[in-house]
């Protein structure tokens, strides 16, 4: 499978560190993140190469509020990096029987523990580190029968799954004031 | 302003933020306040079985059972319901949304507090199944009274409401989801926002709208905006209008979140879908869905009028 290399800076490096100028070309590659790889780079990803801000409808608003956030210094307390995992679950009740594989990005506490990131406006998470965790795979939604697995993850999954998990975040940070 | 309020509940932690709206909301006003839980399907007309809604089941189902449902609410809802000493816990074996859609008519609810799904789920997850909870759908759907949908932690509690968007297409329920927005804003003093997206459909896809098209659309929107809801403001005037073009739900969320709205209110279905066989309307879904702020379907003209606050309480 073919591989790209996600570098900090956003650019997109194909095998010998040539850069790729065209994302469509490399969506089915096998996504491998380059060190100090962070959410930032993922926003620099898609300022870089506007067509993929087209395959999620506030992608581009995101890419255009990096001009305006801060430079560094971008890391809420207690949050150690971000996951994107794979799960595959399989469902038997209520009916009908189904089997449903997504992507999920979540935050990982400094002890290991899951946090919700929903509440975090995108601008405060900019340099926490993004990493790929494990296939999780769920028996008949019982989260008791949980597998692990190691897994790969394409250029497509990748902007696919953050960006499904940005378009929550928006919240105002603080309330406004009445007249 | 809501003299009886339904909070339909699971009793579980992802009904947590719609508890604290629901338990605030009514102390600030006065009202009624009634916790209703649902927990499973009956058999085939009187059954002393019912099938657990979750596992598929089979339980016993008597008085005692019963009691240690509800005593398990209270003990759950402690913290919230101890300035609500009149807070009545209910319970009812059935299908949840027909029993909170029954219990809604015979107590005359002003309002239907509900989170919008009855279990924890993956954000990754929410887009292969339904978005909002199958439930809060067909209650939303076929609600006389508005219905309150909280799935975020609410940072504003109601009466310190700053911003109320309400998100219109035009249509008969949309008029009523206006003249409940304005009378809330009215009677809270806060600013009210009058907004209309013109649909083109998603940025950068093949789309016959030239930009003469969207200039005369947002023209046309504009006169309409002013012909149904300014010349309905009476002697409200704060408010704004904002017009927008793109697909709907993503720039009523934006413009949600430009303008730090509080409350989205927003009607169920469209003009263009029958009301029978209207789902939610994947607007309303997709704002639901990853709005910060709760949001508020309104269907029929019911309950739209929003009364002054209750006799102030001895010590206020």
């Amino acid at each position: 499978m073919d591989e790209i290399i996600l570098a900090a800076n956003g650019f997109l490096l194909r095998y010998g560190e040539t850069q790729e100028v065209d994302p469509l070309c490399v969506l089915g590659a096998r996504v491998v993140l380059a060190e100090g790889y962070t959410l930032r780079s993922f926003v620099q990803m898609l300022c870089l190469n506007p067509l993929l801000t087209r395959l999620n409808p506030f992608a581009k608003d995101l890419a255009g509020g990096l001009a305006g956030w801060p430079l560094s210094g971008c890391v809420p307390a207690g949050i150690e990096r971000l996951e994107l995992s794979k799960t595959v679950e399989i469902i038997g009740h209520p009916a009908p029987p189904r089997l449903e594989i997504y992507h999920a990005l979540r935050g990982v506490g400094t002890g290991g523990e899951d946090l919700e990131i929903k509440p975090y406006p995108v601008e405060t998470l900019l340099d926490v580190p993004v990493v790929l965790g494990p296939l999780k795979h769920v028996v008949f939604g019982d989260r008791m029968d949980e597998f692990r697995f190691h897994t790969v993850c394409n250029l497509f999954e990748f902007q696919e799954g953050i960006g499904w998990q940005l378009a929550f975040h928006g919240a105002p940070v603080e309330c406004a004031l009445r007249r | 302003m809501f003299e009886k309020i339904l909070f339909a509940t699971s009793a579980s932690p992802t009904c947590d933020d719609a508890a604290r709206v629901a338990f605030e909301l009514s102390r600030k006003n006065r009202s009624k306040l009634f916790v209703y839980h649902v927990f499973g399907l009956p058999g085939r007309g009187f059954s002393l079985t019912f099938r657990d809604v979750r596992t598929g089941e089979s339980e016993h189902v008597d008085d005692n059972l019963v009691s240690l449902v509800k005593e398990e609410m209270a003990q759950y809802y402690e913290k919230l319901g101890k300035d609500h000493p009149d807070c009545v816990y209910e319970t009812a074996t059935g299908e949840p949304h027909t029993e909170i859609l029954r219990k809604a008519r015979k107590d005359d609810a002003s309002l239907i507090i509900m989170g919008a799904h009855t279990r924890e789920e993956d954000v990754g997850a929410m887009r292969h199944r339904a978005i909002a909870g199958s439930t809060m759908q067909k209650v939303a759907k076929s609600a006389r009274c508005p219905v309150l949908i909280v799935s975020r932690p609410c940072v504003t509690c109601w009466s310190y409401f700053a911003n109320i968007v309400v998100a219109t297409d035009f249509s008969k329920p949309s008029d009523y989801a206006f003249q409940f927005a304005r009378n809330v804003a009215k009677e809270i003093g806060c600013k009210l926002h009058v907004f209309h997206c013109v649909d083109i459909g998603p940025e950068g896809q093949a789309s016959t709208a030239t930009q003469s098209y969207i200039e005369q659309q947002l023209a046309a929107s504009e006169k309409k905006v002013q012909d149904k809801y300014v010349a309905n403001m009476g002697d409200f005037d704060n408010y704004i209008l904002a017009l927008r073009e793109g697909t709907p739900h993503v720039e009523v969320l934006k413009y949600a979140r430009e303008s730090k709205a509080d409350l989205i209110v927003m009607a169920h279905h469209t003009k263009d879908v029958d009301p029978e066989q209207a789902m939610l309307g994947s607007t309303i879904e997709q704002v639901v869905l990853r709005s910060a702020c709760p949001v508020l379907s309104v269907n029929h003209p019911d309950k739209v009028d929003v009364s002054p606050y209750g006799a102030p309480r001895s010590g206020e």
